[in-house]
């Protein structure tokens, strides 16, 4: 039998609960339960939460964006990361991961999708390396 | 007449016998000496002539030879100076080529150094660089460790969406 793939599973979960009520979603996801565990694909079952939630997010038009900085982030400067990010992708509201990692030496390094921002010191050097090297 | 004949006595028939014996003696003289020896002689005559005409033949054949013998000496020295020419053009047309060949693969192997030369110099400062940019990025590293403020993080943050 031919395996169908998380994201086609997470679709017609999302598709199935739209416009449901909490009770009725909760009733429909039951049963996707039961499906998986038929199909044995409840292994599978996290790959379709991720899914799920990313299609969620979409159709809310929440972009996802992971920010790491080796200083923690002060609101303001969230703030203004966050309205980068509407203004430059067309989102109507962002999630931030924020991770902390203190090799970057100072700044910031943006992940939203595919597209990277760097803007760390630690990028800057690297760049500076390459540039030397050539 | 007769009396001469009684004269000197002479005897007519004697005289007659005599002249047989004599033209007998002449004869068989004639017969078995003097015409062998001429012939004989005839034979050696002829024998010394063509003795004589082959000398002459012989001395003419050596004079012909002898130039005949010159004359092929000459074509010989002629031809062995043509060869002797060819050959030694033929040797420094080799001397040149070879000279040329040499030259080139001198001038190849001479290249070829070079190049490597370029390479390992270009290789070397490549090398060279990058050690020096990874310790000048090091040394930078080390220098910042601990020393980028809050002020100047948040600084860096705004420029990178800005």
């Amino acid at each position: 039998m031919q395996k169908i793939s998380p994201k086609i599973l997470a679709s017609a979960l999302h598709a199935a609960t739209k416009g449901q009520t909490a009770t009725e979603s909760a009733q429909t996801v039951k049963s996707f339960v039961n499906i998986l565990v038929k199909k044995r694909m409840i292994g599978k079952s996290e790959e379709v939460i991720e899914a799920y939630r990313k299609l969620t997010l979409d159709e809310k038009g929440i972009v996802e964006a992971e920010v790491t900085t080796s200083h923690p982030l002060a609101n303001e400067a969230e703030e203004n990361i966050k309205k980068f990010i509407k203004k430059e992708f067309g989102a109507k509201d962002v999630e931030i991961h924020h991770k902390l990692e203190e090799s970057l030496l100072g700044g910031m390094k943006l992940k939203v999708g595919d597209t990277i921002v760097d803007g760390t010191l630690k990028g800057r050097l690297t760049q500076l390396q390459r540039e030397l090297t050539k | 007449m007769d009396s001469f004949v009684s004269a000197f006595h002479i005897d007519l028939k004697i005289i007659i016998a005599q002249a047989i014996n004599l033209a007998v003696v002449v004869f068989v003289l004639y017969r078995f000496a003097i015409k062998p020896l001429k012939k004989n002689l005839d034979e050696r005559k002829v024998t010394i002539e063509k003795g004589l005409s082959d000398a002459k033949e012989n001395a003419e054949l050596l004079v012909a030879s002898k130039h005949e013998h010159d004359k092929i000496l000459s074509l010989a020295r002629i031809e062995a100076e043509k060869i002797m020419h060819d050959v030694k053009k033929n040797a420094e047309a080799k001397r040149a080529e070879l000279l040329e060949s040499a030259q080139a693969d001198a001038k190849a192997v001479a290249m070829a150094a070079k190049k490597d030369l370029e390479a390992e110099k270009h290789k070397m400062i490549h090398e060279a660089k990058k050690e020096l940019a990874g310790l000048v990025v090091s040394a930078t590293e080390k220098v910042l460790i601990g020393t980028v403020s809050h002020h100047i993080d948040q600084k860096l943050v705004e420029e990178a969406i800005h």
